[in-house]
């Protein structure tokens, strides 16, 4: 059936068609156009059937039982605020698509958590006529989503501002911040938690200031960076003070990274209360004096040290020369320490080294600096 | 049973079955527990045994009362029986006899773990260390090692492990890359050579000859590929051994073909295959660079090439078969004599070599496709393609017979 | 005096007890969302009349002083276009057609409510971060490549926008009309709006896709598509003729609906009206070929070569004579309206009349310019017809807003005061075109703010322009400023002010919620005509 719309379509489709032909005729060697002009008319004779197959959606006023179920009968739907959400995740992508990746995933999973949403809550108001039915469909469905990832992110936002504000806090004043903050808390929820018919809008506002509050301070302290001796311990690496060069006051000095490490190691290297140095090595029942290596192997020496002072252990593997040109050598000696580690102390260190022992002119070894005759022979064969 | 289909299967199936347990009854198989040739297999052969015995009489008896339930109780159309639940009698009497094999069981099996990781009165300690894909042993010049078995100076060697007779040998395995395993099965268990971590294997051969093994656990493209041979030697032939080793570099006469063979070595091989002593025409000696090139930073070294009779991670033989069989089946007396004498030009498998020089990725899958290197930052895992020509390969064949 | 049981207390619509920001962030109500696109749409077109009167008034001196920098003008150019066209024309139409299209039909609401809002908020977040990107020495040959490719994405984003709200116009034509209205009984700005909204979905995915393409381009390789000096050679079309005719196609429906019922008449000829309207469609065509469609009139003789000059008039006439047919045909049938009419004195009659000459006026120019024998390529005469449509096409949605104003805020905009408004706009519209045109036949270029001479008046030309754009910037502020005080204090409408003959007649001013508490069956093309005359309505 032709009706008044599918009119149109038509008509515009068989003027694309048109279009088309004349485009074809009259610029040769240029048949984009004419392509275009197809397309264009496809999509409006397809237009057009539907426009026809619905006829036009066309009521009668006469067929008053389809009156109630027309789509002008349907009153509108209710407030949502998903629409908006896509459009400012739609903002948030395309900022992200010139900024950064990291902003540019934030709003592509923003803009499909908007479109679920909205996808979700239209379905569940067609569920069925009860209004209240439907807000519990939908919760059903989407509350095991939207809680957690809710609770996550507000958990992540207390843990991350409280992280902030502890890494930039001194390591005592942080203690004892936290120490008082926990004990108004507790403090203000007694009195809260005594008191009958408290507002809920009341208890909500106030966790509200705080939580703006905690956000704001953790805001605040991550742009004016940790303490100043966490930021020297990060120039130390955190764990081994690889330089074998002198130690900045704040490294960690009990960091040996993780347990794995040293469970299983080629050797342990202890330095006796007596300052005597030796290994145990797996497999060999007694103190060993050498030790051997594979080549190009990670290999893993853990060293105890058992006396009074701190002490660091050296492992001495040879040295590079490196030709600069015009009879100029650069040499480097390789060495792997650990940092200097207390009484009881351990830390690990692990070492690849490339080249065989016999092929180094001096003989590897590991000592620890200040204490004479502390040697251990290394073989790498 | 007059379905002919159904018959036919079922007889497939009993030829199947029955060609299975043939099987077992192979008569050369070089990788045989149930064969203990040292006292570390023979402890897990006196467990295994009765342990089999036992599970085997518990087996039986299950099967036969469940056949026997099933044709007893078949469905002939008789009324359902009186359904009961519950018989503590026969629960309880049926879980403690369980109990009681198994503890039965448990008891010689903890001691033999036990015995089995005993490590306090090691002779002489071997490192092993996995790659892809073979088998690196170390020999450290420290300890006993050093003041009762001879070793200067540490010997490196790859896919043969040799150890003196009845000697109890402590080997220490680990890897460089992945996680590979290594089981000799007629002399012990397995145990998983694990990157960062050492782990004890004791060894200890009752007979001179050669056992086979290889990797457990699999670990990449060429796991198959990746053998090991243990060689037990009488101790007046280790010591041999072990000075062979040892011995000073000798370079090839000038103007042989094994002395271009040298040259051509150096050129092209020495990057990542150590021949000690080897030095340039300057006399500087030749330290190879496997880490420049391989992902686990080694390669074999041929120093000895020739003493071993297989290559490639103990895959193909260097002898032709013949020399081979004399080998392998030589009596524990001649045995010595017949592996020290290593590899000469005559029994020299000249097909394997040669097909291995002139293109190795394709004998043993390696990832060497240089396209497809980006993971490992252009290193290989493998050995690749050399583009030898034949003259260089029979240059290189010359020279590589001489490492003995 | 009209007032049924479809009333609900004045104000209901917009009260909830949502507090007012979030009552406007979430709303899915087309008649909110029409005037959050009619208000920005106002702001929008203020903006670009701004930067319109800054570009004009440095053409005056073309040697001396200068504000911007020759780099920069390019930019300040497409930032006025872009402003007037997506910022101001698009979103007064699309707001009005939004709002009032659903009550014409005699709909309880618009179809897709919440893709039509999610529609305006993308429409805005695309502008404004377009916008931020020219500012930022973006857009069309702009310096900071990141604000280029910016400029590019959110242009997709605004584009998006405008054809999600083009769909729910659409589909609230084809299938949200009340039993018995047939399309050919439905107002004619619900018909001008259907078939505008249809060709805007033809032509924006366009416009999407090759926005798409001179994103890639742009940023990964600038081989293909001429990098941030290519964007106008591509995307261009969107912000000239005649695609401008197109969006102006929905407010054309103003002038067929406001004429009659302003002139206490009834249109001649129903049918031809709608096929007039159908005709300016046919103007996407040569938007979606990317460039414009000339006449080369090649050869001495009329006769000579007659096969290459039908060869150049098919397309020619296909292209650019067709939609002005449309445009003449929307002309006549308003004049021959009016010849019968007894109009009454209400500012939007003229706003309607003046307006349709104004665009008419643009599409006139532009067959001239197109044809190659006049030798306009490349002159500013092309933006003297761009002023005219555009202009024209702001009178119309000013016309359209004095006309429907009190349906959605059910106050009036004085009458007294928005008749000097549109006759200062149209003498703005008039002044600042055709000297814009006189200026392209003396051969100012086009695109350019300085270094160019020609023989003539080429100052007075520019200054009459600059004039005549503070002219309609000024108007515009005044007509903004009524509108805002009519909303509070002006006289209050009832509901149906001009004696209409239309459903959005029908019910409160403002409409309710859901517009009509009760479906209005229909049995004609004036059906609160049939209520009156029944008696039905007291």
């Amino acid at each position: 059936m032709i009706t008044t719309s599918s009119k149109l379509l038509y008509g515009l489709g068989a003027g694309s068609l048109a279009a088309g032909f004349v485009w074809f005729i009259t610029n040769e060697g240029q048949q984009l156009g004419s392509v275009m002009f197809a397309f264009l008319a496809v999509a409006f004779i397809f237009m057009g059937a539907i426009a026809s197959y619905t006829r036009d959606g066309h009521i009668l006023s006469t067929d008053t039982s389809a009156h109630g179920s027309s789509a002008a009968a349907q009153k509108s739907v209710g407030r949502s605020l998903w629409p908006f959400g896509t459009a400012v995740s739609a903002g948030v992508t395309v900022v992200g698509l010139i900024s950064s990746p990291g902003i540019f995933k934030v709003g592509v999973a923003l803009l499909i958590a908007m479109l679920a949403e909205w996808m979700v809550s239209n379905w569940a108001e067609r569920a069925s006529a009860s209004n209240e039915y439907n807000i519990k469909v939908r919760d059903y469905i989407v509350h095991p989503l939207e809680l957690p990832i809710a609770g996550a992110l507000l958990l992540s936002v207390i843990v991350l501002s409280m992280s902030r504000v502890f890494l930039a806090l001194d390591k005592s004043a942080g203690a004892i911040v936290f120490a008082v903050a926990g004990a108004v808390i507790l403090f203000f929820g007694t009195l809260i938690a005594l008191r009958r018919d408290v507002n809920r809008r009341v208890v909500g506002g106030i966790l509200g200031v705080v939580l703006l509050a905690l956000a704001g301070t953790g805001v605040a302290t991550a742009l004016d960076g940790e303490r100043e001796q966490l930021v020297e311990a990060a120039e130390e690496d955190h764990f081994a003070h690889r330089g074998c060069t002198e130690e900045k006051e704040y490294s960690d000095k009990k960091a040996s990274r993780a347990v794995a490490m040293k469970s299983s190691v080629q050797a342990a290297v202890i330095l006796s209360d007596e300052g005597v140095l030796y290994a145990e090595v797996d497999g060999y029942e007694t103190a060993q004096t050498a030790i051997t290596l594979q080549r190009s192997n990670p290999s893993t020496i853990l060293f105890i040290n058992e006396t009074d002072d701190a002490r660091r252990m050296v492992l001495s593997y040879g040295k590079v020369v490196e030709d600069l040109g015009g009879g100029v050598e650069k040499e480097t000696a390789l060495e792997a320490c650990t940092s200097k580690v207390e009484k009881g102390g351990q830390q690990a260190v692990t070492v690849v080294i490339p080249k065989p022992s016999s092929a180094s002119d001096e003989p590897f070894t590991i000592t620890v600096p200040g204490v004479d005759g502390a040697k251990i022979d290394v073989f790498v064969p | 049973m007059n379905n002919p289909r159904r018959r036919r299967v079922l007889t497939l199936a009993g030829i199947a079955a029955g060609l299975l347990t043939l099987a077992g009854c192979a008569k050369d198989a070089p990788q045989d527990t149930w064969q203990p040739a040292g006292p570390n297999a023979e402890m897990i052969d006196n467990l295994q045994q009765p342990v089999f015995l036992v599970a085997g009489i518990v087996g039986v008896i299950v099967m036969a009362a469940v056949a026997w339930a099933v044709f007893r109780y078949r469905d002939r159309g008789q009324a359902i029986p009186e359904q009961t639940h519950g018989k503590p009698a026969i629960e309880i009497t049926l879980t403690i006899i369980p109990v009681l094999i198994l503890i039965g069981v448990a008891i010689p099996t903890t001691s033999t773990i036990f015995d089995l990781a005993k490590t306090d009165d090691t002779e002489m300690v071997i490192n092993v260390t996995g790659q892809q894909w073979w088998w690196e042993y170390d020999y450290p010049a420290i300890g006993d090692n050093a003041d009762k078995y001879g070793l200067s100076q540490p010997i490196v060697t790859s896919g043969q492990l040799v150890i003196p007779e009845n000697t109890k040998v402590l080997l220490r395995v680990t890897s460089r890359d992945v996680i590979h395993s290594y089981w000799i099965p007629k002399l012990n268990g397995k145990k998983d050579g694990v990157p960062g971590r050492v782990h004890l294997l004791r060894l200890e051969g009752s007979k001179p000859g050669i056992y086979a093994g290889q990797c457990t656990e699999f670990c990449g493209l060429s796991h198959s590929y990746m053998r090991m041979e243990t060689i037990v030697l009488k101790r007046a032939d280790f010591d041999v051994w072990v000075a062979n080793q040892l011995a000073p570099y000798e370079s090839p006469a000038e103007g042989t073909l094994a002395k271009e063979g040298e040259s051509l070595y150096i050129q092209q091989c020495s990057r990542c295959h150590q021949v000690n002593g080897l030095a340039d025409a300057e006399g500087n000696l030749i330290v190879s660079a496997p880490e420049q090139y391989v992902v686990s930073g080694a390669a074999p070294n041929l120093t000895n090439l020739m003493t071993r009779i297989t290559f490639a991670g103990a895959s193909w033989d260097l002898l032709t078969q013949q020399c081979r069989d004399d080998v392998w089946k030589a009596s524990a007396n001649e045995f010595g004599a017949k592996y020290l004498s290593g590899v000469s030009a005559d029994c020299l498998n000249q097909k394997d070599l040669r097909e291995w020089l002139r293109n190795s990725p394709e004998k043993k899958p390696m990832y060497v496709d240089p396209t497809k290197l980006q993971e490992t930052n252009g290193k290989y895992r493998g050995m690749p393609a050399l583009g030898l020509t034949e003259d260089q390969i029979d240059a290189l064949v010359a020279y590589l017979l001489e490492r003995k | 005096m009209t007032s049924t049981e479809t009333h609900h207390a004045a104000g209901a619509a917009s009260s909830s007890d949502a507090p007012a920001i979030a009552a406007w962030l979430t709303t899915a109500d087309h008649k909110q969302v029409g005037r959050l696109f009619i208000g920005t749409g106002l702001f929008g077109l203020l903006g670009g009349l701004v930067l319109a009167v800054l570009v004009a008034s440095e053409r005056i001196d073309a040697e001396g002083f200068q504000l911007l920098d020759s780099g920069s003008a390019t930019q300040v150019l497409s930032a006025a276009r872009l402003l007037l066209t997506f910022g101001a024309v698009a979103p007064l139409v699309m707001g009005l057609a939004v709002a009032i299209v659903p009550l014409q039909l005699g709909s309880r609401s618009i179809a897709f409510p919440r893709v039509a809002a999610s529609g305006f908020w993308m429409w805005l977040t695309g502008l404004t971060l377009s916008v931020v990107a020219i500012i930022g020495n973006g857009g069309p040959s702009g310096g900071e490549s990141e604000m280029v490719d910016l400029y590019l994405a959110a242009s997709v984003v605004m584009v998006l926008g405008l054809a999600m709200a083009a769909l729910s116009i659409a589909v609230t034509g084809l299938t949200s009309r009340t039993p018995g209205m047939g399309l050919l009984r439905a107002p004619f700005f619900s018909w001008s709006s259907f078939v505008g909204s249809i060709a805007l979905l033809m032509s924006l995915p366009v416009f999407i896709g090759t926005s798409v393409y001179l994103y890639v381009d742009h940023r990964y390789a600038r081989a293909a598509f001429g990098g941030n000096f290519g964007v106008n050679n591509w995307v261009g079309w969107a912000i000239s003729q005649p695609f401008t005719y197109v969006l102006a196609i929905p407010i054309l429906g103003f002038v067929l609906d406001a004429v009659p019922v302003l002139g206490r008449t009834r249109l001649a000829q129903r049918p031809a009206a709608n096929v007039a309207v159908g005709l300016v469609s046919v103007a996407i065509f040569a938007s979606l070929t990317h460039r414009a469609v000339t006449l080369p009139w090649d050869g001495d003789g009329f006769f000579s070569g007659l096969g290459t000059k039908i060869a150049d008039l098919l397309p020619f006439g296909l292209v650019n004579v067709i939609p002005l047919l449309g445009l003449l045909g929307v002309l006549g049938l308003t004049l021959l309206t009016l010849k019968s009419a007894k109009p009454m004195l209400a500012a939007p009659l003229p706003f309607a009349v003046l307006g349709l000459l104004m665009i008419l006026l643009g599409a006139t120019s532009h067959l001239l310019y197109t044809v190659e024998d006049a030798a306009l390529g490349g002159t500013i005469f092309e933006a003297g017809s761009y002023v005219a449509v555009t202009f024209g096409t702001v009178l119309l949605a000013f016309g359209g807003l004095t006309y429907w104003g009190p349906k959605l805020w059910g106050r009036r905009i004085p009458d007294k005061a928005a008749l000097p408004l549109a006759l200062l706009g149209f003498v703005a519209t008039a002044l600042g075109s055709l000297s814009y045109m006189i200026a392209g036949f003396a051969d100012q270029p086009a695109g350019v703010v300085d270094g160019f001479a020609y023989s003539g008046p080429q100052e007075l030309w520019n200054v009459i322009t600059t004039g005549a754009f503070a002219l309609m910037l000024l108007v515009s502020l005044a007509f903004v400023g009524l509108a805002v005080r009519s909303f509070t204090a002006g006289e209050a409408a009832g509901d149906d002010p001009w004696d209409g003959t239309t459903l959005e007649w029908a019910t409160s001013s403002p409409p309710p919620a859901d517009n009509f508490s009760d479906l209005i069956v229909v049995g004609s093309e004036y059906p609160l005509a049939d209520i009156k005359n029944s008696g039905k309505v007291g």
